[in-house]
């Protein structure tokens, strides 16, 4: 056997190794955890904490940027979704995570007007938990469940929401929070 | 800064790293994906350097790397609705170009570093100078999926995918793709169409290496197509004396990217990687920053002076 491909067998087996070892990976947004406190504003001028999770028997929340394209395609999709959640008593909000610097606000608006989006979008003012987990996401965009009162229910669901299959993932976190609150 | 260059040239030290290639190349692999606990966690460093480009192919979403991917970066400003064109990432590739053209593919890019060590298994090797039209791909590749893609083909809003990272980089899927998808649950529940045509990318580039040298670097990078355009007029060039050249045609015979050395100092397509200097019989072959092999840095070999 030649004397690279020895080498290239010995470095491909190290890698191997390591895969066993990535199975168990940490979660910043886990199943069954509080979702952090947080004081937010949306873009009409409302202000929103972590009691709105009261409010309503489940709350889908929503994750993206706006350099982020395949968030800003599913947008009209998630204002079908939010309707249809409205009418089953499940609030459906949207946190733009980099907004709240001028230019960025203005991006967002234009976003939400040729979206024709009518569900709330909010930018964080408070909550450094908040912030905290807003930075752990890695992948936009990001879905997240939340029960009445404020535990995150299940994994979350990343990629847009625009296939039966995530439908699916949602809806089945829903019926869920809904059975912990009876 | 010429008399450090000067002493450089004379102790040859370049030629060491020159001739540890391999080494090299893994090393600024390791350099370039630094954050390797996130391999473990699953997520990817998301902290100040990333502000940065690294200089070869190199995912931004592998969780272990340090920098951002010249090509993802320039396509993330041109795929936002304000911008059209990337003047900062562009100037960092024209640095990096102009500092050491393509010396960037033969010793630094972890995805070349990749197709060179998959092409040590052995096998029948197949020469790739009869597919030389195949070259000009990359340049439309560089051309019209980097760049003209994120331009004319706009959402609502005006902005646009990253068309080559979404659909065509299989460094995305080796570096970012596979090791995420193993270690974080979430992302291998998203895992669908997309990925299995990335992942067919991969393995066909994969397959290609083992057979022909460096197939992606060759036809299809635009990293490379991008940097080549550099070899004419950067810092480290090549040098032959044509008082000691023969004409033999050995480091045409020998080089893996059909480049003729003796006729063509700043071809295109030449990575830098060194091969022909050290198989030159006269010793005619030097490099900006070593004498060639033979001579060892006496005086009395004219490729010290040029």
């Amino acid at each position: 056997m030649k004397k690279g491909f020895k080498k290239f067998i010995c470095i491909i087996s190290a890698m191997l190794l390591l895969v066993p070892l990535a199975a168990c990976g940490s979660k910043d947004i886990a199943a069954d955890s509080q979702f952090p406190a947080f004081k937010a504003e949306d873009f009409s001028g409302n202000n929103y904490t972590e009691k709105v999770f009261g409010e309503s028997d489940a709350t889908v929340i929503n994750f993206w940027y706006t350099g982020c394209q395949s968030c800003i395609t599913e947008m009209p999709d998630l204002e079908k979704t939010a309707k249809k959640l409205a009418e089953k008593n499940v609030k459906f909000l949207g946190i733009c995570t980099d907004a709240g610097e001028e230019g960025v606000d203005k991006e967002v608006r234009k976003i939400l007007k040729t979206s024709k989006v009518t569900f709330p979008t909010l930018k964080i003012k408070e909550g450094e938990k908040m912030n905290e987990l807003v930075k752990s996401i890695n992948s936009f965009p990001t879905t997240v469940v939340v029960d009445k009162k404020g535990k995150i229910v299940g994994d979350p669901i990343l990629g847009a929401i625009n296939d039966a299959k995530q439908e699916k993932e949602i809806n089945e976190r829903i019926e869920k929070a809904k059975s912990r609150n009876k | 800064m010429e008399k450090f260059f000067r002493w450089i040239r004379e102790k040859n030290y370049f030629s060491v790293l020159r001739k540890n290639r391999g080494i090299v190349q893994g090393a600024a692999a390791l350099m370039t994906n630094a954050h390797l606990g996130n391999f473990l966690k699953g997520t990817i460093y998301t902290g100040g350097a990333k502000q940065v480009c690294v200089p070869g192919l190199n995912c931004y979403s592998c969780p272990g790397a340090a920098g951002a991917c010249p090509v993802g970066s320039f396509q993330a400003v041109v795929g936002s609705s304000k911008f059209n064109f990337s003047y900062y990432i562009a100037g960092i590739l024209i640095l990096f170009g102009t500092l050491m053209g393509r010396l960037i593919c033969g010793f630094l890019c972890p995805f070349g570093w990749f197709q060179d060590l998959i092409h040590k298994i052995p096998s029948k090797k197949i020469s790739t100078e009869k597919l030389k039209y195949l070259r000009y791909l990359k340049y439309v590749i560089l051309v019209v999926t980097v760049w003209l893609l994120g331009v004319l083909i706009v959402n609502e809003v005006g902005g646009s995918n990253p068309y080559f990272c979404k659909y065509i980089c299989p460094q995305g899927i080796l570096e970012g793709g596979i090791p995420l998808s193993i270690a974080n649950a979430s992302i291998r529940a998203t895992l669908g169409k997309l990925f299995s045509w990335k992942l067919f990318i991969l393995l066909s580039v994969v397959v290609l290496s083992i057979f022909f040298y460096r197939p992606f670097c060759k036809w299809i990078c635009p990293l490379g197509a991008f940097y080549a355009l550099f070899n004419k007029i950067s810092f480290y060039k090549y040098h032959v004396d044509e008082s000691l050249c023969v004409h033999c045609g050995k480091c045409k015979r020998t080089c893996k990217m059909d480049v003729d050395m003796s006729t063509n100092q700043s071809a295109l397509e030449c990575i830098r990687c060194g091969k022909c200097v050290d198989v030159c019989p006269t010793g005619a072959i030097s490099t900006s920053l070593s004498v060639c092999s033979s001579c060892k840095g006496k005086s009395t070999c004219k490729s010290n002076k040029s």
